[in-house]
């Protein structure tokens, strides 16, 4: 019994066996499957590696980790809106440079309450960084925020005046005069290490006397401030019944506005 | 390279025999001898059987079949030896159990008698393809083998 034997075998195979050496064409085809699914798993392989390979470079470079992995359960919607943004939001959004848009007109409630808080603020002196239409000032949200954009009218008329919202621009009166603002971040120990001079026009607020409330419009572009939107200053010593609307609420230590 | 078609030819006129006589001799047509002899077609191993048979030569004479016959003979078991009547039985069966792609490449190579180049452009695929699925099942043979014969 050698190789040859062997091979004398296969002549002695009957033709059922042979019938499927002959149908080379389903034979061929069976093949061309194979060599698709192969393809198929290789692309599917390929796929799985690239995205694993671009959220490990993602992931390097740090972009995932200053995803927030969660917010914080005390700042809700109406939070946000009376404190501030949060902590996540970039520079451009914090302080006075939120979009109208974005701020939630107060309730009747809040707007009496946040309107008696707010006159009762000391007015701030000429040069001081005034507070940010949107400072976050609720401790129980934002007592971790590292820092906020501050800015102040150097128009000794209107330099005790406090940042309210931003005003919609069919409420702008006429143009009252041009001063300029010093604006800069303030840190949580109150310091303001470096501040920037801002020009900006001031306009009446349509049907209000420029005593009680004036808007401003940046002639240039602070960190957190746009050259878009005009920011409403309120004079704290004044009746603002009248712009409740633009009243940003102070929050008290309790959290309580 | 033994040329089977010149071979067969000097053995046909050898014995005096026309293409016809010959093809009825070995249940073909007259067309497939002379296909043959001019090397259109080579005789398949149940072919060259039967014409070795007939003119008394042995199958080595008309084609190159030695690699073959070395390539299977790695399939038997050494050890307890299996007679031709065995093989003949168990190697039907063995196909059976194959995938029907590898049993066809199987059957191109060890009973068509082409090479690995002819079957892979005959199914579409490499020939490295076809040396890999005739090792894999000369491997699968073997240990079918080993198994009957125990």
């Amino acid at each position: 019994m050698n190789g040859k034997d062997c091979l004398l075998a296969f002549a002695g195979l009957d033709e059922t066996c042979l019938a499927a050496a002959n149908d080379t064409e389903t034979v061929r085809r069976g093949f061309l499957r194979q060599k698709k699914r192969r393809l198929r798993l290789l692309g599917a392989v390929c796929v799985c590696i690239a995205v694993a390979a671009a959220a490990a470079a993602l992931n390097t470079q740090g972009r995932l980790r200053r995803t927030p992995a969660v917010t914080p359960p005390e700042a809700g919607p109406a939070d946000r809106t009376a404190a501030g943004p949060s902590r996540a939001e970039p520079p451009s959004t914090l302080a006075g440079a939120a979009p109208p848009e974005t701020q939630t007109p107060p309730s009747a409630a809040e707007k009496t309450d946040a309107a008696a808080q707010t006159a009762s603020v000391p007015p701030q002196t000429q040069g001081e960084p005034a507070q940010s239409p949107a400072p976050p000032t609720n401790p129980s949200s934002e007592s971790a925020f590292e820092k906020a954009y501050r800015y102040a009218l150097n128009d000794p008329a209107y330099a005790a005046y406090l940042p309210g919202r931003v005003i919609a621009p069919e409420k702008v009166g006429e143009k009252l005069g041009e001063t300029s603002a010093t604006a800069g971040w303030q840190y949580a120990d109150g310091a303001v290490p470096e501040t920037e001079e801002l020009r900006c026009e001031i306009y009446r607020v349509a049907g209000v006397d420029p005593e009680t409330a004036v808007c401003v419009r940046f002639l240039d572009k602070g960190e957190a401030l746009t050259t878009e939107h005009y920011y409403v200053q309120l004079n704290p010593l004044a009746d603002l019944s009248a712009v409740s609307e633009y009243v940003i609420p102070r929050a008290e230590p309790g959290g309580e506005e | 390279m033994t040329d089977t078609g010149e071979i067969l030819r000097a053995l046909r006129l050898g014995r005096g025999m026309t293409q016809e006589q010959l093809a009825e001799r070995l249940f073909v047509s007259r067309e497939l001898v002379s296909k043959w002899e001019l090397g259109q077609r080579r005789p398949d191993i149940r072919a060259l059987s039967a014409i070795a048979g007939l003119f008394g030569v042995e199958i080595e004479d008309l084609a190159d079949t030695e690699a073959l016959a070395g390539e299977l003979s790695a399939c038997l078991p050494p050890e307890r030896p299996l007679s031709a009547a065995q093989l003949r039985a168990l190697l039907g069966p063995f196909l059976a159990t194959v995938s029907e792609r590898d049993r066809a490449v199987f059957l191109r190579r060890y009973y068509f008698l082409e090479d690995a180049a002819a079957i892979g452009a005959l199914f579409g695929i490499k020939e490295n393809h076809v040396r890999s699925i005739l090792a894999r099942t000369r491997k699968k043979l073997k240990a079918y083998l080993k198994g009957a014969s125990t």
